[in-house]
């Protein structure tokens, strides 16, 4: 009765030469890309969009809450990139958490990748309708555009294009951002020494703490999506050569770097036009600081690099989440049919869409304030998670779990990397707080709904 | 065998999938005396990451890449095939001729049967990489090899004879091959390219060295793209000898 049915051992042995990963992965991004996709993705917000805002809200010392962002975005990136070299893996923050802290969790971060982005993108596409508008009127074309408009036509543009586009524009994105930073090298350079009275400028005299120190972390808080791009190179982690290496470069360096450029535009913006200024500004407040040093032409460069910024921003992060989406599909937390590539352009069209169409619903909203607000709050979600599952696999000592590279000041970076992130939300608006916690929460519900039974594959070493 | 004497010279063939251009079985038969490096390449657009389109199409890319490689067993080749997922075909190219030391790259064309090989030399630079390939290519004995030697301005036709031609006929007949199927000719030209172009026709396959580095140029542009575009036979480009190290050491520093 209970022999088993004699031909279950007769059956042969697995055949060796039957391998269900026969082909190969090829690596084609270098440091010099993998720095273009961090610096390209961040730098969109942190010049061009947020200084009126900051300046507004904390005074010069909006300086301070960008420099602490990127000191959060720095004790986040050492974690981020120990895990990304035991897993290099499409996926990044996602593939971490899940394998990390367990599949609850895991999904929770990947639907908030996903809509994070959402968040990001739409934030991007405000900004570069902004741009135009104030293209549109410097030019004398019309009085203006309107933003929202402006914003929804490029968003569906964007779309469109990744998912019928066939021509990549990776190289593009590489001389976009060279370009950007030509520009602002020129213009934070030049203003630096004309700030500091080189060429006999007088400053707008002004208190550092205008409006005291609490703003300085309420303002960190708003600014923080200036800092999203460093994460989305781990998404990309499966295909950058030499990850070992490129990861950590990459990701501690365009942190470092846009974490510089973002300080010296705020310290030359509120030294030249002060802050009450700059507020009333608005979100092309930093084409006027750049009228005062440079005339037409430095505002003109300026436009130039505010719309290419903020596209290449939206562009980049549309990208990356449908990565997301593809990573809990894999993972069977979402329905299979979101990860079917279209076989005439070869693209992830449902994937896109899903990022597209959220998009555009977005935008119909507008509110750059909290689109940028949520966009951070789901991200620093899933940092402080990364530092805890660092924490975790290492306390685990897993065969499967190598890094080549190893976070350093272990375990405090993290530790505090990872109350820093958690901590930084409190400082959000209250609606922000009440969006972000409440998609965390529906990823939640979604999971129990959906996904209770999945049981992520082992980890091999 | 007279192959086992030496290891067979390798050639890197690429086709890409999933609807691979036809190789004529005349050309598959050419090569089969030599090591084939078998590169089956996925196009993957950024949008799309490279594991996901082998999660959707990697069943379709072997059906389409395993008849490639079963022909080229069949015909009594050595076959190492790769599949690859790849965002930059170039990339994928260039690091594995470079990872399997490749000693050509096959620029495919259409071939009827094998009677004429043409070999164009500029010099002796190129010669070492060059001679014993041509040797391995052509073992069976039933093919005429035609040495073409480009004559720089002030060359005389005996100096390009005893300097080019006769080592590299030696070099040959030092693998293994009759020297009574190698002809000679040679010719003054501005424009080397131009001159081999116009012959190419009236041979069957055209075997010539490289001295571009890049993978890239090998395939689009340069003389020998121009060859195989302009004669439609097919063109074998026999790499730069130090091409292995030269991107070993870019790969280091890269």
């Amino acid at each position: 009765m209970s022999e088993p049915p004699p031909d279950t051992e007769a059956l042969p042995p697995e055949s060796p030469t039957e391998t269900t990963d026969t082909g190969e992965l090829e690596r084609t991004l270098g440091l010099p890309q993998a720095l273009a996709i961090g610096t390209g993705t961040m730098v969109g917000a942190g010049i061009f969009v947020f200084p009126g805002l900051a300046a507004g809200q904390a005074g010069p010392a909006a300086m301070l809450s960008f420099a602490i962002g990127a000191v959060i975005a720095l004790l986040v990136a050492l974690p981020t990139s120990e895990l990304a070299t035991a897993m290099p893996e499409s996926g990044g923050g996602y593939y971490f958490i899940s394998r990390g802290l367990g599949p609850l969790l895991g999904c929770m971060v990947g639907v908030g990748q996903w809509l994070g982005l959402v968040f990001a993108s739409a934030f991007y596409l405000m900004g570069f309708g902004y741009y135009l508008a104030d293209i549109v009127r410097v030019t004398g074309l019309a009085d203006g555009a309107p933003v929202v408009a402006v914003a929804l036509g490029t968003g569906a543009l964007l779309t469109g294009v990744s998912i019928t586009g066939t021509k990549n524009t990776g190289d593009l994105q590489n001389w976009i951002v060279a370009c950007l930073l030509v520009i602002l090298a020129g213009f934070l350079g030049h203003g630096s020494l004309d700030v500091l009275g080189v060429f006999g400028r007088e400053q707008v005299p002004e208190a550092f703490f205008p409006y005291g120190t609490m703003p300085v972390f309420t303002t960190a808080a708003l600014i923080f999506t200036s800092y999203l791009g460093f994460a989305q190179i781990a998404t990309m982690a499966g295909e950058i050569k030499d990850p070992a290496r490129n990861l950590p470069l990459s990701m501690v360096g365009s942190v470092v770097l846009v974490g510089a450029l973002y300080v010296l535009t705020i310290f030359i913006s509120t030294s030249l036009l002060g802050s009450e200024q700059l507020a009333g500004l608005g979100e092309t407040a930093i084409v006027n600081v750049a009228r005062a040093l440079f005339g037409t032409f430095g505002a003109a460069a300026i436009l130039t690099g505010g719309l290419l910024a903020t596209l290449s921003s939206a562009n980049a992060s549309i990208l990356s989440s449908s990565r997301s989406i593809y990573a809990l599909s894999r993972d069977d937390f979402v329905p299979d049919q979101v990860q079917r590539i279209n076989r005439r352009f070869r693209t992830p069209h449902m994937a896109l869409l899903l990022t597209g169409g959220p998009i555009l619903a977005l935008l119909l909203y507008g509110r750059v304030e909290v689109l940028a607000e949520v966009a951070s709050l789901l991200h620093l979600f899933m940092y402080g998670l990364m530092c805890l599952a660092l924490l975790v696999l290492r306390r685990g000592e897993h065969d499967w779990y190598d890094p080549d590279f190893e976070c350093p000041g272990y375990p405090v970076v993290p530790i505090v990397g990872g109350v820093a992130s958690f901590g930084i939300v409190a400082f959000m608006n209250p609606l922000s707080i009440l969006l972000g916690v409440g998609i965390l929460a529906l990823s939640a519900g979604w999971f129990y709904v959906y996904a209770r039974d999945v049981t992520l594959p082992e980890m091999s070493s | 065998m007279t192959q086992s004497r030496f290891i067979p010279s390798s050639i890197l063939v690429d086709v890409e999938l999933p609807e691979p251009a036809p190789l004529s079985p005349d050309l598959v038969d050419l090569l089969a005396s030599l090591r084939i490096v078998l590169v089956g390449w996925y196009a993957v657009p950024e949008q799309t990451s490279p594991q996901q389109a082998r999660d959707q199409f990697e069943g379709e890319a072997e059906a389409a890449l395993a008849p490639i490689a079963q022909a080229f067993e069949d015909a009594g080749a050595e076959v190492d095939t790769h599949l690859v997922f790849t965002p930059n075909q170039f990339d994928t190219l260039s690091r594995i001729s470079t990872e399997h030391d490749c000693d050509a790259v096959l620029i495919p064309g259409t071939m009827k049967h094998l009677h004429r090989v043409l070999v164009p030399l500029r010099g002796l630079h190129n010669a070492r990489r060059i001679a014993p390939f041509v040797a391995d290519l052509v073992q069976d004995g039933t093919t005429d090899v035609t040495l073409l030697h480009v004559q720089e301005e002030d060359e005389t036709d005996d100096a390009a004879r005893e300097h080019v031609l006769e080592p590299v006929r030696d070099m040959m007949t030092a693998r293994g091959i009759d020297a009574g199927i190698i002809q000679f000719e040679m010719v003054a030209s501005d424009d080397p390219a131009g001159t081999i172009v116009d012959r190419a026709d009236n041979y069957d396959v055209v075997v010539l060295g490289e001295t571009q580095p890049s993978i890239r140029e090998i395939l689009f542009g340069s003389v020998p793209g121009a060859i195989a575009k302009a004669a439609r036979t097919p063109v074998i480009v026999v790499r730069h000898f130090d091409e292995a190290v030269a991107s070993a050491t870019r790969a280091t520093q890269a």
